[in-house]
């Protein structure tokens, strides 16, 4: 059973003949790469689907997401088939939580990655080493390239292979989609500050181990406990900790959300580095926030677009929502792809995946690492060559 | 309160990021990293004053001298310019620039980096705080200190560096030769002190090979040293692809190689099959043309071996053993090798004993005196006599001419030597003068090597010579071989009619040893041969020797030349000789060589009996 919407396939059942089917579907309607978002609850085989990846005769990218989303709806099985018009280039990075490892296989794509008008950038969002890596790719591609993208993976938390790439189903990786067409971008959180400063006087890395000289854990559950009444001894640190992010204050006063998911000793596991004397902040989250964040995200997207004199009925909407939004916002989070889609009405297709981590070309055109947050991307029509 | 714990934290973050590397890249990546996360910056920029190498100096080395991009981060940021003015006064901050493009901001900062560098940082959006600009001045002196102490370690890791490159550099010359880059003596010895140790504790062998390339002084001659010299590469590389990383091949000196062969075993058979293989594959290497500059050059190498360990020589000695055997395949001809044997040492030792006392004797020449042979004709009567050499040695008991004269032909000491001859001859001849002499008394015959007859002053020396003992140069016949008159003809024709219009004689000795072709004979002045004794021995009954002396004397009356036979020792081979037309002898049945007294008394003695 296939949905077909334009440029994209919902293919619903698990299975390789249905995906063959929608790439030659896709295929005669001119598209020449294409990109697949697929559900980690569908229990895809890993050798079966690389078997496969690797027959596919047309450049192939993608991930398995916790979710995916298609027709502003969010789906826990499925897969998208997404096509693309032009063919893309594809790099891949594989030991990304190997620093020194990395760092020379971004630079022998260097070239490529320069030569991009934008990039589509998925990675494996239980990788450890995330911050170095988008510092890295960075340093090469510049402000040059919009770049947007999203963490693959499985809500266990446990890190298994979950990158789509013609060389297979890739664990410990990030495939980065090189793009001729420009992309136009909006991010935003909603995540709102409750209390701080603190001073982040230890951390190495994702581990969080002091504030204020004070153990983190300490610190960060007086502060919640006080605002929600709820508390740590009794409840999941989990299901309290999603709704009180932290935020890392930027220069101009907004935050970089950090997500503690996991409590080890005295030190809390964020999502993503806490850089030692940083100064942090207590976020707090509200269901109107939130939703009205990610309309906000869509304008900026749609206004970026304008702004450069494209039409943005012409392109097409991907979104890399964050999973924790979803456990945050539970039933309201249809209002939040229904925020997005209204702001892009005329763009069709608002199609995407909820993801462990997302990353986006800020405003100031840093690449940054964010959690608990909404990416928007337009996709422009390629020029013609 | 808020911002001063997020200006502090900045502060505070930034200058952790400060001096994490000894090494300026390094250090300055990871500063650039931070400061880009941390102030939401586009890109960082680093300026410093550079060697033309590009490598960061503190001082300017001249006056005008600018700041010179250095490091980017992102790397494919848009260059920036840094103020011209950037290194004037005390300022830390050299530039706030705002500019706005398709309506949004560009900010540009600079910061000097003490006198010797500066960093730009750019941002999109914002400006940034005045505080934040602020707490960057003293973050930037700070820097400025850390890349000094960074430029100076780098400064010294090149000195040290460069130091480093200079020993291996001396090292390698040490070891090596110049033109072909292969090890030269001093690296051979000592890995042959090596092999030779390791030879005797292991039981094992080895083998050394001296090689020498046949006529390499002809190409350098000829086409050039550089064209030598690009010979010598070629063959140096030619031995290397056939050594293929199994041995060393050295560069001794000129175009003498060594190739080294440690680590053989089995007995001496054995051992010999290795070296031969080899041997097969230098010739098979050899017999392709190498390439020299425009030129193909053929080239054969004469191969002395020595194996080893051979009792208790050293690496020298074992060297010399090579040599020796090298210096024995080139006696035997292009292209031949010869394994090393102790009669091998015991001959070269003697020539180079005689080589010595040929010197000193050549000093003192009363220790040679010219002895006569006299020769005769059909009628018994005295024609004339050859000078012969004899060498009263002080060291040795008289030496044979047979054993000498090559050692001076082969040491150059046969020009002086042939010089002394020719004088002493004339010298004789004016004393034979001024007596009585038989009316056949013609001439003395006198020998004349081919390095003496080839050197240009031959004739005017010899003229000289005449000139001042006063005699007839009628009385003087040269003796000269027929490789002699072979090699270099058109030169020997020029000389031999000049020594002619003079009435100098020319006669050919050891006839038919040489040359199967005569018809030189034809062309050139000659007045008589000589046939050699070889020919005369037992003439009576060697039919082989009666049909040579028979053609012999056919092609003498052809041309009308004179013919004298050497050796004749009885009646019979005289006899022959007569029978078959020669009526000139010289030989022990007239004469034995005696000393000029002698000859003076016995041509009285035959004056008195007429």
């Amino acid at each position: 059973m296939m949905v077909k919407d334009q440029h994209v396939v919902l293919v619903e059942r698990r299975s390789i003949e249905d995906l063959d089917a929608a790439i030659d579907r896709l295929r005669k309607d001119g598209s020449r790469s294409f990109m697949l978002l697929a559900c980690a609850d569908d229990g895809w085989d890993p050798a079966v689907l690389s078997t496969w990846l690797a027959t596919v005769d047309a450049p192939v990218f993608g991930g398995i997401f916790p979710s995916i989303i298609h027709a502003a709806t969010c789906r826990r099985h499925g897969t998208l088939v997404i096509g693309f018009s032009e063919t893309v280039e594809i790099a891949v990075v594989n030991r990304l939580s190997d620093r020194a490892g990395m760092e020379p296989q971004l630079l022998a794509s260097a070239e490529l990655l320069e030569r991009a008008q934008s990039l589509i950038v998925l990675f494996d969002g239980l990788c450890p080493n995330l911050e170095a890596f988008v510092e890295s790719l960075y340093a090469i591609v510049g402000v040059r390239a919009a770049v947007v993208g999203g963490g693959a993976g499985y809500l266990d938390l446990v890190q298994r292979p979950c990158l789509l790439s013609n060389i297979g189903v890739l664990e410990d990786s990030a495939v980065l989609v090189a793009l001729s067409n420009v992309i136009d971008r909006g991010m935003a959180h909603g995540w709102q500050r409750l209390s701080g400063p603190f001073l982040v006087t230890r951390s190495q890395g994702n581990m969080l181990d002091e504030l204020n000289y004070q153990p983190a854990f300490d610190v960060y559950r007086t502060a919640v406990e006080a605002h929600s009444g709820q508390r740590f001894s009794d409840t999941d640190f989990f299901s309290i900790a999603k709704t009180f992010p932290l935020g890392i204050e930027g220069v101009d006063g907004d935050f970089l959300v950090r997500d503690p998911i996991k409590q080890v000793g005295d030190a809390l596991i964020c999502v993503g580095e806490v850089p030692q004397n940083a100064t942090v902040y207590l976020l707090k989250g509200e269901v109107g926030a939130l939703i009205a964040s990610a309309g906000d995200a869509a304008r900026a997207a749609r206004a970026q677009c304008q702004h450069r004199g494209n039409v943005a009925n012409a392109s097409m909407a991907l979104v890399f929502d964050c999973i924790s939004r979803l456990f945050f916002l539970g039933a309201a989070f249809d209002t939040e792809l229904a925020a997005i889609e209204s702001v892009l009405a005329e763009c069709g297709d608002v199609t995407g995946a909820l993801t462990l981590g997302e990353i986006a070309s800020s405003k100031a055109g840093v690449i940054e690492l964010m959690n608990k947050s909404t990416v928007v991307a337009l996709i422009g029509t390629p020029p013609r060559p | 309160m808020n911002n001063t714990l997020k200006y502090l934290s900045i502060q505070h973050e930034l200058g952790m990021a400060i001096g994490t590397s000894l090494r300026l890249q390094p250090m300055l990546a990871t500063f650039s990293r931070i400061l880009l996360r941390r102030l939401g910056m586009s890109s960082v920029h680093f300026h410093f004053l550079q060697t033309a190498a590009g490598e960061p100096v503190l001082q300017a080395s001249e006056p005008a001298d600018r700041l010179e991009h250095f490091l980017s981060v992102p790397r494919n940021a848009p260059a920036i310019v840094v103020p011209e003015s950037c290194l004037d006064g005390e300022a830390t901050v050299v530039r706030i620039e705002r500019r706005v493009s398709e309506r949004i901001e560009h900010h540009c900062y600079s910061f000097r980096l003490g006198d010797f560098g500066a960093i730009s940082v750019q941002r999109i959006g914002n400006a940034l705080d005045p505080p934040i600009i602020e707490l960057l001045k003293p973050l930037m002196i700070r820097l400025a200190l850390s890349c000094q102490a960074s430029i100076e370690h780098e400064n010294l890791l090149q000195a040290i560096a460069a130091r480093r490159k200079a020993e291996e550099t001396i090292l390698f010359q040490l070891l090596h030769d110049d033109l072909t880059q292969l090890p030269n003596r001093r690296q051979l010895m000592r890995r042959l002190d090596a092999e030779l140790l390791s030879a005797r504790s292991g039981g094992r062998c080895g083998a050394l090979l001296f090689l020498d390339l046949d006529r390499f002084k002809m190409v350098n001659d000829t086409l050039g040293h550089a064209i030598g010299d690009l010979l010598l590469v070629a063959v140096a590389e030619r031995l290397t692809l056939i050594m293929a990383g199994d041995g060393l091949v050295a560069r001794l000196s000129g175009d003498e190689f060594i190739l080294l062969v440690g680590g053989l075993s089995g007995d001496e058979d054995r051992i010999r099959l290795r070296v031969d293989a080899l041997l097969a594959e230098i010739r098979a290497g050899f017999s392709d043309a190498l390439q020299a500059g425009d030129h193909r050059l053929h080239v054969t190498p004469s191969i002395g071996i020595a194996i080893f360990p051979d009792g208790d020589c050293s690496a020298e000695q074992i060297l010399r053993c090579a040599d020796t055997a090298m210096y024995q395949a080139k006696l035997a001809g292009l292209n031949s090798s010869v394994y090393y044997n102790r009669q091998l040492s015991a001959g070269l030792e003697l020539r180079r004993q005689l080589e010595k006392e040929l010197q000193l004797a050549l000093k003192a020449p009363q220790q040679f005196e010219l002895y006569y042979q006299s020769q005769h004709n059909l009628a018994g009567e005295c024609i004339g006599a050859e000078a012969l050499i004899r060498w009263h040695s002080p060291y040795r008991d008289e030496p044979s001419p047979v054993t000498f004269i090559p050692v001076a032909e082969e040491t150059g000491l046969m020009l002086e030597l042939g010089r002394w001859v020719i004088r002493q001859a004339c010298a004789d001849i004016q004393r034979l003068l001024a007596g009585d002499l038989p009316p056949t008394f013609r001439r003395i015959s006198i020998n004349v090597s081919a390095i003496q007859f080839n050197h240009p002053d031959f004739v005017e020396s010899l003229f000289a010579d005449i000139d001042e003992a006063g005699i007839d140069a009628h009385r003087i016949a040269l003796e000269l071989t027929e490789s002699t008159l072979i090699r270099n003809h058109q030169a020997a024709a020029t000389r031999m009619a000049l020594l002619r219009a003079r009435g100098v004689e020319i006669a050919v000795d050891d006839f038919g040893t040489g040359y199967s072709s005569l018809a030189y004979l034809s062309r050139l002045p000659v007045e008589s041969i000589k046939i050699d004794q070889a020919f005369v021995r037992d003439l009576d009954s060697n039919a082989g020797n009666r049909a040579i002396v028979e053609t012999i004397i056919a092609l003498g009356r052809a041309l009308e030349i004179e013919l004298i036979a050497e050796g004749v020792e009885t009646e019979a081979e005289r006899a022959s000789l007569e029978a078959l037309g020669c009526h000139n002898y010289q030989g022990f049945l007239f004469s034995r060589p005696q000393p000029l007294d002698g000859l003076i008394g016995r041509l009285r003695n035959s004056l008195a009996k007429a």
